[in-house]
Formats: C-alpha cells, structure tokens, sequence
C-alpha cells in the first residue's frame, strides 16, 4: 500500500513557477516573471543563499553581442553568429546555430531590468562603455587602435561595474514576493506522463524534505563543477578549488537525468588556463588571461605561435591555446614551466585585471594585495586546470527555442546546458517570458500512486545514510576524492580507451562497494552524500561518452591520444545519452 | 599530527552573533551554537576561500585563512606578512 503525500514529506508547496538554482538564470528569470505578471506564485530553491550563490558575483561585461547599435534586434544569420561567438569555429558542429541565433538577437533583453534594481552598467554619464574586444592578438581584453584612434577589431562587449551584481540580484527577488527558499538542495523531478510536475528537495540545515508542485520549471543549476580535483592542493582542500562554484555538484544534471532528460556531449569537461595557487571564480582578474605568458627560454608564447592567436571568429580558447602549443604531445604547459609576464604590463592591462578582480569573490584581491599588488608581484606560474562539464558545451539539450528540454515543461539555461556567462541573462528572460503565458493555460497535474512510488524511492535514496548503523562508515568527502582521482588519472586531459575503460569499471565498482555504506551524521553530510552520488552518475557518463567520440575535437577539452585528429565524419555529430526505462542509452545524433 | 591553516576563524572578542557569516557563506561551512548564539566553524575543511565571511563580517571578526600552498604558489612569503596582515591584507 502506497504512503500517502503527507506521510512521505515535511511539506509540500504548491507554486506556479518554480526556479532551482538562484544564480544570474534563476534571479533574472524570477524578476522578468514578476514584471510580467506580479501575481505569478513563483518560488526559487538555492542549494546556498542566494545573494552570494551561483558562478556570478560580479559582472564585467555583456559578452559576446554584436557592438554595433544597428546590430541590436536584428535577425541574424549563421554568418553572423560565426563572426561574433566566440569559439564559434571551432564548436561548429557541437553547438546548436539556431539557438545562438535566438541568443544574439536578444543579448540585451536583461539590461532594462538590470539597471532598474541598481545594477550598475553605464558610466557616470549615462553612457555605455563598450571597450573590451577581442584583439586580433593573444589574449582577450586587449583592443588595439589605428592610426586614427579606431579600433583595429570590431568589439564585442558592454563593460560593467557591477561588483555587487548578485546581492542586488538575490535582493530584488526577495522584494517582489517571490518565495525563495536557501538551503534548499534538488534531489529529483517529479514527472507525469513526459510533463514535469514538480521536484522533490531536502532543506541541508533543517533535514526537511519537500514535494514542490508546479505547472512550469526552470532548471538553472549550474555546471558539474566538482569532476576533477584542484592538483596542488591536500585533502580536503582540492575538492572546493573548483573553477566555477564549487556548490554546484551537477546535481541538476542528475535529477532531469533521471526524470528523461537528454543530456549531450558529457565528454567535453573544459580545460581552464589559471594563475598556480588562485582557483575558482577567479576568472581574468587572476588568472594571465591580459598579460603576455612566457616559457623559460623567455619566449612569449603569442609571438612563437602566431598561428594560435585568438581572433574573434578564430575561436580557440585564449591562454589554453598557448599553454598546449604546439601539440598535445610536445605541450609547452606539459614540458615547461610558464610564467605570466605580470612585470612588463601596460597600465591598460593592470587596470582591466582589477577591473575583472572586482567581480570576482573577494579573494581575488585580496590574494593580489598580499601578493604586493598586481606591480610588485613575482611572476605567477600558468597552469591548465580541468574544470566541470558546463563551460565548453555539454549538460542538458535543449530541443527548442524556448529552451526547454525533452521533458515537457521542464526549460534549462545556464551553465547546466552548457551555455553559461551572461546568455544566462537571455535565457532566463526569454523563458520567463515564455512561461508566463503557458501557466496561464496550464493545470497543476495531480501527484498519483506512480509519482508517490518515485517520491518514496527519492526520500529513501537520500535518507539512507542518515545515523547508518553499520560497521565501516564510508565518508562521503573521502569517496568524492576517490572519483575525482579516478577521473584525474583515468579520464584526464589525455584519453586512452584502455584507461577510461578502467576509469569505468572503478567508478562501477566504488558505486557498488562503498555508496551503500555512505555514513552522514546532519543534513549537512547528508547534502554531501547526495552529492557524491551525484558526481559519481556524471563520472561515468562522462568517461562513457569520452570513449564513444573516437576523434579528438577542441582540443585540450576533448584529446583521445589513440585518436589524435578532428575527423570530419564526427562534424555535426554530438553524443547523447538518455534513461529510457531505467536503462541508460547512448547515441551519436546529428545536431539539428 | 600539524593543523592545516585554513578556512575562517572567528575572533570571539569581537563576533556579536549577528550571524551574517552563517547564513551566507555559500559552502555552509559555519555551524551555529543555539546555547551561545554564535556562529563556529564546523567544517573548516571545505571551505572554498571566497572569503564573503570575512567581507560580510560587520565586526571584521573572521580572517580567512588561505592555505600555505596556496600563498606559496601564487608569490605571497607568509614571511613577509604581519601576523594582522597575513589574514587581513592590511599592511
């Protein structure tokens, strides 16, 4: 006999909207539904709180948008999307044109309201300052001018001063009535019939579980930022130097998994070019992406490998692609030490990285102040990190322009469909707009005996380790370092079939052996728990799918040494997988 | 067994438990003591160093702790820091 919904939970909220995840996506999206319609019942969960939760702290810039005013609105082609995204050479293939299009046509859609709760985008004048682009040089950030004060490259994105972006964000959310609950972490979606009807969640500080109905859903939960382990650094430690926000675990992944959403290019785990000691979040203003990079010989690497400059349709990856010059069996990263030429920048240099620091955590600068500052201080040595799936592409699909997934009335934006940075902002606007008109038609379709059966199989699943009686504890930190060392040694930056092979017959092995003696003591360990449960699902999929790309493409972030060259029969071809009846089922599907 | 330097540490001269620390830091690192009403640090091992505590702090009562390898590697000689400044940053 079936538990009944009250017996199974410690609440159950019944809202029209609801958001998991409150970074940029979630934030915009709650403040454009709202503008919509003030009376729209919309809640937001956020594994953290809010205010300082998510990738963004700051915003630098709009990036990626045609400069010109002109350009604003206008329909725009295949061409034009090449011309101004960047990387777009080089995803071509991977990334659908179609929703960039949608993407570069409305890249200003957020700035209104951003400006309207204070956020803080134009100069003291009122204009827009339009000044970073990207050179026709090594690095991004730097503009050269002619002879006539012109600059030599088209630009591309709106400077900002927006420091203290995600407090005015998670603030005016909170002010328009939305309800937001922190602390909030998703543990699955709740699906009827293909429909997305609700989401399951635990409270990591009360160990309350909740049942969220809702007639719409957004899921905006980030990158799976906690794949590979930060190198230089002891256990704990290396586990939260992640690139991007180490809250996020690629729990969101999971849950549409799990509830039939299709995921795609799970093989591209980005490769990052960072400043040795300083990680995540710490983007350009730590990071050497604005000054020269050099080797021990004293070559400065954009001058002995012109042909790897980046341009702005050249789309290689600044920084990573000098640091794997001039292949990935003789890499300069891999065969020397790489220093950043901090020593002889330029004023316009100094003063964009700490522009950049100053949206960043506040670690950023305070690591350069006591470091002497930016002038003062030794050179910092380049290294390549391995970031999480969620910024080279790869996560959820999006099958239509409404960015919503395979599930119906489930929509993805962000970091967790691989397309993160400020489109967040577009995305979560233009779905918010979307989905103010489908709530108005939409029923709330009722719960059922199968969806209290998938309620009650969650709530064990993520209780089960909860005061476990059992001899040997399994420590969920201790295994999060396992996988990750797993992925590292097995996975890594230079694939072999014969290694991802073992990768994957340890992470089976770890799921079978050591999850069903997870020990957690709070809600607190318990999050953990869940979420190494979670990286180890995302483990497999990624080595799974790294073994059926037989090719190498965007190369650092996808290199198999036993297949070394881009293979054009692999153009427009993306590996997909999906759960059809609780069977995990890969594809290799032509990209729309 | 050494103690490894990192994540905050609370100055409890100065915390007045209004609990800004607690409620914010994005890894939940603080655990809050209902018998004192103040915050401690409970799981100083997966703190990221973002250091919005230390920011947040309206008592400047946290100092962010940043692991040795960490400063070593990116230039920073906890030699030639003061002991206020090798956690503040205010030489």
């Amino acid at each position: 006999m079936a538990k009944k919904l009250e017996e199974l939970t410690d609440g159950v909220i019944e809202t029209e909207f609801l958001i998991i995840g409150g970074g940029i996506v979630g934030s915009i999206a709650a403040l454009r539904a709202k503008k919509n319609n003030k009376d729209m019942d919309i809640t937001i969960i956020d594994k953290a709180r809010m205010e300082y939760s998510g990738d963004g702290v700051g915003l630098d810039n709009f990036n990626q948008v045609p400069l010109h005013k002109e350009d604003i609105n206008r329909d725009v082609t295949q061409d034009d999307v090449n011309k101004a995204v960047f990387g777009a050479e080089r995803l071509k293939g991977l990334k659908d044109f179609k929703l960039d299009a949608i993407q570069m046509k409305n890249a200003y859609i957020s700035q209104p309201l951003l400006e309207e709760i204070g956020v803080r985008i134009r100069e003291d004048d009122g204009s827009l300052k339009v000044v970073q682009g990207y050179r026709k040089g090594t690095v991004w950030g730097r503009v050269e001018y002619d002879e006539n004060g012109k600059p030599t490259e088209p630009l591309f994105g709106t400077f900002s001063r927006a420091s203290d972006l995600k407090m005015k964000l998670g603030t005016a959310v909170r002010k328009t009535g939305t309800r937001v609950l922190d602390r909030t972490m998703l543990t699955s979606i709740i699906t009827r019939d293909g429909v997305a009807i609700g989401a399951t969640a635990l409270n990591t500080r009360t160990g309350k579980f909740l049942v969220l109905k809702a007639k719409a859903i957004l899921l905006a939960t980030g990158a799976a930022s906690r794949l590979y382990p930060y190198q230089w650094s002891q256990y704990p430690n290396h586990l939260f130097y992640t690139l991007t926000s180490p809250v996020n675990d690629g729990g969101g992944h999971v849950s549409a998994f799990n509830a039939g959403v299709k995921l795609y290019s799970m093989e591209f785990s980005n490769v990052y070019n960072v400043s040795k000691g300083i990680n995540h979040s710490s983007g350009g203003g730590a990071c050497n992406w604005y000054f020269k990079m050099y080797n021990s010989k004293g070559e400065f690497l954009e001058d002995k490998y012109p042909d790897r400059v980046v341009t702005k349709a050249g789309g290689k990856i600044p920084g990573i692609n000098f640091l794997f010059a001039p292949d990935m069996q003789n890499a300069e990263v891999e065969k020397d030490v790489i220093l950043s030429a901090k020593h002889n920048a330029t004023d316009d240099e100094i003063a964009a990285v700490y522009f950049t620091a100053v949206t960043e955590p506040p670690k950023a600068l305070k690591f350069h102040k006591l470091a002497g500052g930016l002038t003062n201080e030794r050179p910092v040595e380049c290294i390549a990190v391995l970031t999480g799936i969620g910024q080279a592409g790869g996560g959820i699909l999006r099958e239509n322009e409404y960015s919503e997934t395979c599930v119906k009335n489930l929509f993805a934006a962000g970091n967790v469909t691989g397309n993160g940075g400020s489109h967040g902002f577009t995305w979560g606007c233009l779905i918010a707009d979307h989905v103010t008109q489908l709530v108005k038609d939409q029923k709330q379709l009722a719960i059922d005996s199968e969806q209290l059966k998938q309620i009650e199989e969650t709530r064990n699943r993520v209780f089960s380790p909860l005061n476990r009686n059992t001899e040997y504890k399994v420590n969920p930190l201790e295994l999060e370092d396992y996988i990750r060392q797993v992925n590292y040694n097995f996975i890594g930056i230079h694939k072999v079939k014969s290694k991802i092979e073992r990768a994957i017959e340890l992470i089976r092995f770890a799921r079978e052996g050591a999850v069903p003696l997870l020990v957690a003591s709070n809600p607190h360990e318990l999050m953990r728990a869940i979420e190494v449960q979670n990286i180890i699902e995302i483990s497999e999929l990624h080595a799974q799918s790294s073994l059926l790309r037989t090719e190498s493409r965007l190369v650092p972030v996808h290199y198999r040494e036993d297949y070394p060259e881009l293979d054009p029969k692999w153009d427009n071809k993306i590996v997909t997988v999906k759960k059809i009846d609780n069977e995990i089922k890969y594809d290799i599907e032509d990209l729309n | 067994m050494f103690n490894l330097n990192y994540g905050p540490k609370i100055d409890y001269k100065y915390c007045n438990g209004c609990g800004d620390c607690y409620d914010n830091c994005p890894m939940d690192v603080f655990g809050w003591d209902e018998e004192k009403q103040m915050p401690f640090v409970a799981y100083a091992g997966e703190c990221s160093i973002c250091c919005f505590c230390e920011t947040l702090c309206p008592q400047v009562a946290i100092d962010v702790l940043i692991p040795l390898h960490q400063m070593l590697d990116f230039g920073i000689a906890p030699t030639k820091l003061s002991k206020k400044s090798r956690f503040l940053g205010d030489e």
